[in-house]
This record gives structure tokens, sequence and C-alpha cells, in this order.
């Protein structure tokens, strides 16, 4: 009988999970709030070039490429796949995301086969994720600067060349393009050069390092963009949700102090499941005495496994030992410190998802040393290792396959939206005069609504919004 | 038990909550490609059924096979009511306490007379819904919810 290597292994896992999210993902309506907008815009924008120079010279953020994307995208469409073409480019990035961080981790032996399940339901668990799915713009851009983080590190642990050399810095032009937390390509590949792998020779490092600078010449120079101000959004504050003027209220003479908490609560965030964009919820369900099990299952699952990783890492400071474990640790580190520096302005989920991925590259390192580690424990020392390590797994499993309860949720509420859009817009004396994108919107309606959905909104059962709640 | 915990036997236990994970999300999934989803598989028999549910998608599919929004019909128990009960759209909304989709049931032309207004205005309690339904009140309709 033909044996399955470790490897195919893993990537048969990482298969079966990333088909059921892409259903997912395709079984979606294209969302109205921040996308059909954008998309209205792609019909009347003569080319994608216009959408890229025009969306050069707009508001305080350089994200031309966003533009141009959609109008790539729904040229692509031909006049009449909208949905497949939105929605299959979503999944496709989803694909690519799980496939590119399963190759990340060079699974070789058994041992990182366990390592790399494990490793696979803290990407596919983590709340950052979740910002990656449900919603689009109508590209999810947060989920394309993932996949260009792990574009980059699989580039850095390749055996390099000039050809990698390039890779990487088109990699870093498109991503800084696209949304500003896509300059952490260049931390990536710094991160991963200082820590040996040097896929990416010096001579790329120079070359990233070069297009980083024209970034900043082009965004605070020429272009003069400045940065966003406070009032840009709104954000969540320690038990609530804060509107951009409550914020400019509450903390429009002591800035720093906002921006402060928005760097601290990003990287908690992602270390410990709270807060959630800038929110308590645990804390809040806490003193709001409500059911407490679901609340904790995130924070505890996250909390062990950023304990595991800090007693990893301590131990393997007092050793001096220095292989692919603490490498994924300063990647890691590095990318969540500037991460959560990225988001000094407000708090987002979506934000922190790149940190988020590499959260659990280093979980794999934490995990497969763990295992590796224990080999030289006494039996019943194993044993118990092993079981916390399985019961552990389980509890990401469960925030894993919640992602299936949110996405169907999420749809539900898109398509509602479109229901009753035509309405709803000739009410408020929106509904556009041209008789092309009239005939757009209704035919995005059309594609929207006749999507069976499974109806969550009737609370039969309760049990998956009690597990998994908002 | 030294050999039960051996690093490979331990890496595939602790693999194990992955894997059982990913076959039931995959089951799941195609399960509702196949046109029954094992959770969620309440699915609207009429037109008052689909607003009972909160379901404007099927309501609008409905309504557009030429399903008459004013005519009653058949909504299982416990969906609104108790028992069984012939219901219009408008008053099977409102019972579901849901202002969007009234409001969607008026934009698709439901036009109730003044007795089924009343017993819709008298199924629900919700503010927003009888805001709405007080929008549209009919001719000779009352706001009377005293019991007979």
């Amino acid at each position: 009988m033909p044996q399955v290597s470790p490897r195919s292994a893993t990537y048969a896992l990482a298969a079966l999970f990333a088909l059921a999210l892409a259903c997912d993902l395709l079984w979606m309506p294209i969302q109205v709030s921040d996308s059909l907008d954008e998309i209205l815009k792609a019909q009347q924008s003569p080319s994608a070039w216009t959408s890229f120079t025009d969306a050069m010279g707009q508001n305080v953020y350089l994200r031309a490429l966003r533009i141009a994307q959609s109008k790539v995208l729904f040229d692509l469409s031909w006049g009449r796949h909208y949905w497949l073409v939105y929605r299959g480019f979503h999944a496709a990035l989803l694909i690519a995301a799980i496939v590119l961080f399963v190759r990340a981790l060079r699974v070789e032996t058994m041992v990182d086969f366990g390592a790399a399940a494990f490793a696979l339901v803290v990407l596919i668990g983590l709340h950052t994720f979740r910002g990656m799915l449900q919603e689009a713009f109508p590209i999810n851009h947060h989920l394309e600067i993932v996949v260009a983080c792990l574009i980059t590190i699989n580039l850095a642990r390749s055996r390099g060349g000039l050809g990698v050399d390039i890779a990487a810095a088109l990699t870093f032009t498109t991503a800084a393009l696209t949304l500003e937390s896509g300059l952490l390509v260049w931390v990536v590949a710094v991160g991963a050069w200082v820590v040996g792998w040097r896929g990416i020779s010096g001579r790329g490092i120079a070359l990233l390092t070069a297009c980083l600078l024209a970034y900043m010449v082009l965004r605070f120079g020429y272009l003069s963009k400045g940065l966003p101000v406070l009032t840009d959004r709104n954000s969540g504050y320690l038990l609530e949700r804060l509107e951009p003027d409550q914020i400019q209220q509450r903390f429009g003479a002591q800035a720093y102090w906002f921006h402060a908490y928005n760097v601290v609560v990003s990287a908690t965030s992602v270390l410990f499941a709270e807060p959630q964009s800038g929110v308590f919820i645990a804390v809040r369900g806490w003193l709001q005495r409500g059911p407490m099990v679901q609340l904790l299952l995130p924070v505890i699952s996250s909390v062990l496994t950023t304990a595991l990783m800090v007693w990893i890492a301590l131990r393997s400071a007092r050793l001096r030992a220095f292989d692919d474990t603490e490498r994924y640790f300063f990647v890691f580190i590095a990318v969540l410190a500037v991460n959560a520096a990225i988001s000094y302005a407000y708090t987002k989920d979506e934000i922190v998802s790149p940190a988020g991925a590499f959260y659990a590259l280093a979980a794999f390192g934490a995990v497969r040393q763990l295992l590796l580690v224990s080999g030289h424990w006494r039996p019943r020392a194993r044993m118990a290792g092993t079981l916390l390590l399985c019961a552990l797994a389980a509890l990401w499993t469960v925030r894993s396959v919640g992602v299936h309860y949110k996405l169907r949720w999420q749809a539900t509420r898109h398509q509602l939206d479109w229901v009753s859009l035509p309405y709803e817009w000739q009410r408020q004396d929106r509904w556009p005069s041209d008789p092309a994108a009239q005939q757009l919107l209704l035919q995005l309606r059309r594609t929207a609504i006749g999507m069976h959905i499974p109806n969550t909104r009737v609370g039969e059962p309760e049990w998956p919004g009690r597990l998994w709640p908002d | 038990m030294a050999r039960l915990v051996d690093r490979n036997r331990a890496s595939v236990l602790i693999a194990l909550p992955t894997f059982l994970g990913a076959v039931l999300y995959l089951i799941v999934v195609a399960a509702e490609i196949a046109g029954g989803h094992p959770i969620w598989y309440l699915e609207a028999r009429n037109l008052s059924e689909a607003v009972a549910l909160r379901d404007g998608a099927a309501a609008v599919r409905l309504a557009e096979q030429k399903q008459d929004v004013n005519a009653t019909g058949e909504v299982r128990a416990r969906l609104i009511l108790d028992d069984t009960a012939m219901l219009t759209p408008i008053e099977a909304a409102a019972g579901a306490r849901d202002e969007d989709i009234v409001q969607l049931l008026f934009d698709l032309g439901a036009s109730p007379d003044a007795a089924v207004w009343n017993r819709a205005f008298c199924i629900s309690d919700a503010t927003r819904v009888r805001e709405i339904l007080r929008a549209h009140r009919p001719p000779g309709a009352v706001e009377d919810c005293a019991e007979p």
C-alpha cells in the first residue's frame, strides 16, 4: 500500500478546509455596503489605468491599485458574470493563502505534520482570519496583503536568485499600492533575512528598501498625502465602539493616548483574542453577566497558545538554541510590532490579519518544538502534554468550524441588503438615472436574490448563535 | 505507555481534531450545495411562511412567481403562533416583528384591507412595525386591539 508522506497529508488536510471555505465564499452574494459604489465606479471608468491614475490623487490614502483591481475584475466579468468573477477571485485568494501558508511550513516529518495541523486551525480559527472572509470591497484587500506576506516568506525560504529578488520587489509594490499594511511585505523580507532565511538576497533587500523609500517620497512628497486623522473612522475603545465625533470629543486634545491604545490592543488582540476590534467583549460579557463559555473559548485557546510560544521561546533563549522555531518567532514579533503600529489610527481585526497569519506560523514552530522536546520526557508527562495539545487543537477546531456559521450569517445579511435596495434607494433619491447603472444594479440584485441561502435568521437552532456569538 | 505517546503517534493525535473539523465542515457545505443544509433546513412553503421566516429573498422570489402578496397562506406551528394558522403575508411579517420585511411587502404591492391591517397591527407590539403599518393604514382601519 503506498504510504502518504507527511507533506502530502498536510496539503490534503489544508485542501479539505480550503475547499469548504471557498464554497462558503462562492455561495455568498456580492455585498452592498462598501462594495456596490466601487462596482458602479468601475462601470463608469473607461479603463483600469484611468481608475489607477484617478485614485492616485484622491483622499489621504494611497490605494490606487485597490481601485484599479476592481476595474480589472469588472471588465473580466464581460457584463454578465460579476458574482462569479468577484466571489471567484475572493475564493481563489483564500485558497492561495492556505496553500502558501502550508508551503511556508516546509513539512517533512510526522512531527511537522502534527504541528502543521495545529497551525492550520490556528490560522483559520483566529478572529483576524474571519475579517478576510466576511467582507469584500468588492475584493478583500486584507486577504491580498496576507497573500503578499506569505508569498514573501516563501520567497525568503527559497533557493534565491535574481528572479526571486524581482518577484519580492513586485510583491511589495503591488501590496503597498493596495493598502498601507502592504508595507509589511518589507518587514517580512527584512525579518526573514535577519534570521538567516536569505532566499531574498542582500541585493533584493536593497531593492525592496529602495521601493519603500520611493513609496514614502511618492506618498508624502510628490502626492502630499498626509496620515489618517481621528475623525476618519469609528473605532473600539474599552467596552464600546466610538463614532468619529465621539472620538474627537474624547481624545481631540490627547490623540496620542488614543493612538497608543490602538497600537497596544491591536497587538494583544492577536496574542490573546481580546479585545476584538478594540472592544473588550469578554470583559463586557462578564460585566453584563452574559454567558461566558463562548466568550472565553477564544481567549482561553489564544492565551494557552501564546503561553506555549513564550515558554518555548524562553527555553530556547536559555539553551541559546536558534533554529526554524526561533526564526518563526522572530519574524512573527517583527510583523506583529509593525502591524500594530500601522493600526494606530483605528482598530479593526482585519488590519492585523497579517500578524494573525504569522501568529499561526509561530504556533507551528512552538508545537513542533514541544513535540520534539517531549520525546525526552517521562511517559506520563509526555502523555499529559499530548492530551493538552490535543485539547487545545480541539478548541481551535471549534473556532475554525464557526467560520461556516459566520459566513452563512453574513451571506443572509448581504442578500437582505439586495432585497430592499431598489426601494430604499428610490426613497432616498439615490437610484441612478443612467440606464446602464440601473441595469447593472438589477442584474446584481437578481443574482443575489436567486441564491438559495440557508436561513440563519429564524434563530433556530439556537446553539450556533450561542457557540459563536458576534 | 511510552509507545502510545511516541512522537509520531502524538502528532497524529494532535492532527485528529483538525481532520475531524475539516471533514465535518466539508460535509456541511456539501449538504448545503446539494440542497439541504443539516442545521438551517427550514424553507418557506408559501409567501406567508417566507416572511414569517424573515426570508426577504424567498419572499421576492415567490412574489416574482406571481404569488399574491395579499393572499393567506398556511404558516406552520411555532413560526408565529403556537398552532398552524392561515395568515396573510402582512400578518405573518408583523408577527415576526420585522419592520424591514413589513416594509418590503408594501414595496411589493401589499394592500391589506381594514380587517387584515387591524390583525397585523395587533399581532405585533414592535414600535417600528406599527409605525410602518400606520403609514399604510387603509380607510376604515382602527387601532383597536381589545380582546372581544
